[in-house]
């Protein structure tokens, strides 16, 4: 449609352009700008109309966006369990769309699969920045205490070591150790 | 909890002629020695003692004597008609007619107390029955609420005088126990009477460590979720947070001196040996390898500490000297061992092994020879430590299901749960001698 006003456009050009050719010349002179003004205005109605339209688009996609947000948001509070602990400070929750990673026995290198879990659960955690994620590196009571601890310790560095937070290795019994938090949040 | 009772100890010089050389009686670094036995007559309740007070006193020195591991104890319910009736403490003359008795030693003693009802007094004599001799003679008198102890000086006499080097009756061993999702720390004596449960806050407490002077305990606990050090008194009370760097504060191990603690810390992103001072302040990191380190536990002289590793690809013992220099391997066999507990004694080192899937206590030169298993066919037996006078070691075991703390001789035997608790129990930390 453009093309085709902008062919008229022209086509009146040149006639006005020919027409100027002639000794006559007031009333020739003036015709192209009054179709320049008619067309220019043609054009700026439709430009209006379709940024309108692709305004009114992009509202909805926002709304539509916001509403998926939400909806993201309230299956994941849905998905949140408190984690009762009455001997340690502080409200916990577990999700259960985070998933765990675990390792090998003795080990604290991520597995190869694990990578992806991982990163799936960065990807979904990176749309609440606002939240405080706590890392936790687990191990079984096969091993002794303290070097579970010290284990425990660098599993959960382990996974913090790749920037991205998440629960680590369940742990069988409940010798549940617990790591420092890793911040997230902005304020 | 612990008064220091004015205790009256006076020597009871008698017509008994003393022996002027030692007859060698037991030699208990034997990796096997025959129980000497000893006879217990009743002991005689002086004026109006109530009899139940000596029958109580009998029977916790009995039991002392049991656990002990050196005696064989004839228990006066099981003497002769003729003798089951003597209280008391014989005369010199008399000597004789316990021989029928079978034993090689004779224990005898009486309780006394006060019209006031309220100061005790226990007055004891040891005999050497095969060479007609009295060994000993002592008299306690102290506070009635300091029977168990009192009765525990006698004992601890008796292994002086039989064995070269004073009993450990009158220590307690702290140690955790699994009370739902929390663990607790708590306190028994050695013979497990007196259990007290010590933290109370329904949080998971970790690895206790006794203070030399035997008054705190420090421990790893996540009351703020982070696993930090802290100390308590033995009644519970004066909680105090003693260091909170970010990551681990755990597996305290106290120095000789009190002033240093050694433990592990994760503040550079993985589990390192560092030491602390009396305050908390000052970390030193001591280990400097890529490993986990892990479970310091200092030497006697205080120069040296031993410690897990798996800097070599899976966890050992390994020494190093207390400012991180000079380290060495100790253990070579297996490829999982833990949990190192250096003898008061200096020469080694107890620790846990996993050998096909079964983790045992061991003890080691501290050159790394001289490997000795304690423990075997019983399960899971973890987290030893030495008593004060480095002959006894005392551990966890779940060799009846759940895991109960359990003592025995250094060479292996006599291996008996601590409490008659149903268990989860675990790391237990020996205390000093309390006099």
């Amino acid at each position: 449609m453009v093309k085709k006003s902008l062919g008229l456009f022209i086509l009146i050009l040149s006639i006005g352009l020919i027409m100027m050719g002639c000794p006559k010349k007031t009333v020739v002179k003036e015709e192209p700008s009054v179709a320049k003004s008619e067309e220019a205005r043609r054009l700026e109605a439709e430009r209006a109309e379709k940024e309108a339209k692709e305004a009114k688009e992009r509202e909805l996609a926002k709304i539509r966006e916001e509403e998926a947000k939400k909806a993201q948001e309230k299956e994941f509070e849905r998905s949140l369990v408190a984690k009762k602990t009455p001997g340690i400070e502080g409200e916990v929750f577990e999700s259960s769309l985070l998933k765990d990673i675990h390792f090998d026995f003795d080990k604290y290198d991520i597995r190869p699969g694990d990578a992806e879990i991982l990163k799936e659960n960065a990807a979904l955690l990176s749309k609440f920045p606002k939240i405080k994620i706590q890392v936790e590196g687990h191990c079984d009571e096969r091993g002794t205490v303290e070097y579970n601890l010290a284990l425990g310790e660098r599993r959960a560095n382990s996974a913090e070591a790749s920037h991205l937070p998440r629960h680590c290795c369940r742990s069988h019994l409940h010798d549940q150790l617990w790591k420092r938090e890793a911040f997230r949040s902005g304020s | 909890m612990l008064k220091h009772f004015a205790l009256l100890v006076s020597f009871l010089f008698s017509v008994f002629i003393p022996s002027a050389e030692a007859r060698v009686y037991l030699d208990i670094d034997q990796p096997a020695f025959v129980q000497i036995p000893i006879v217990v007559p009743k002991w005689k309740s002086v004026d109006k003692t109530p009899s139940a007070l000596s029958e109580k006193a009998y029977e916790i020195l009995a039991n002392d004597l049991t656990l002990s591991g050196f005696f064989k104890v004839i228990d006066y319910h099981r003497l002769p008609i003729s003798l089951r009736d003597k209280e008391g403490i014989p005369a010199g003359a008399l000597l004789q007619e316990w021989m029928p008795a079978g034993g090689e030693i004779l224990l005898a003693g009486e309780t006394s107390l006060d019209p006031n009802g309220l100061t005790l007094r226990l007055r004891f004599h040891l005999f050497d029955l095969v060479e007609q001799k009295h060994l000993v003679g002592k008299q306690y008198e102290g506070h009635l609420q300091n029977l168990r102890n009192m009765v525990h000086r006698v004992t601890d006499e008796v292994a002086l005088q039989i064995t070269g080097e004073k009993g450990v009756n009158n220590t307690k061993i702290a140690y955790t126990v699994l009370q739902g999702e929390s663990k607790e720390i708590f306190v028994s004596d050695f013979d497990g009477a007196n259990v007290r449960q010590i933290t109370q806050n329904r949080s998971i407490n970790l690895s206790p460590a006794w203070a030399p002077d035997g008054k705190k305990i420090a421990f790893t606990s996540y009351l703020k979720r982070n696993p930090d050090l802290y100390l308590i008194d033995l009644d519970g009370k004066n909680l105090s947070r003693f260091s909170h760097y970010p990551g681990l504060n755990a597996s305290p191990s106290w120095s000789p001196d009190g002033k240093q603690i050694a433990l592990m810390m994760g503040m550079e992103g993985k589990s390192d040996i560092f030491l602390i001072d009396g305050n908390g302040g000052n970390p030193k990191k001591l280990t400097k390898s890529h490993g986990n380190e892990a479970s310091p536990s200092w030497s006697p002289d205080g120069k040296e500490i031993a410690f897990v590793s798996d800097r070599s690809g899976s966890p050992q013992i390994y020494v190093m000297a207390a400012d991180g220099s000079d380290v060495r391997r100790v253990t070579y066999e297996a490829n999982y061992n833990t949990n190192p507990s250096w003898s008061p004694k200096g020469d080694r080192i107890a620790f846990c092994g996993r050998v096909g899937g079964r983790f045992n206590i061991y003890t080691i030169g501290i050159d790394g020879t001289g490997l000795q298993r304690l423990t075997s066919d019983s399960g899971n037996n973890e987290s030893p430590c030495w008593s004060p006078d480095g002959r006894y070691i005392a551990f966890s075991s779940n060799r009846t299901g759940r895991s109960k703390i359990f003592i025995m001789n250094v060479n292996g035997l006599n291996q008996r749960p601590l409490t008659e608790s149903k268990g989860d129990e675990s790391s237990p930390s020996w205390s000093r001698r309390f006099e």
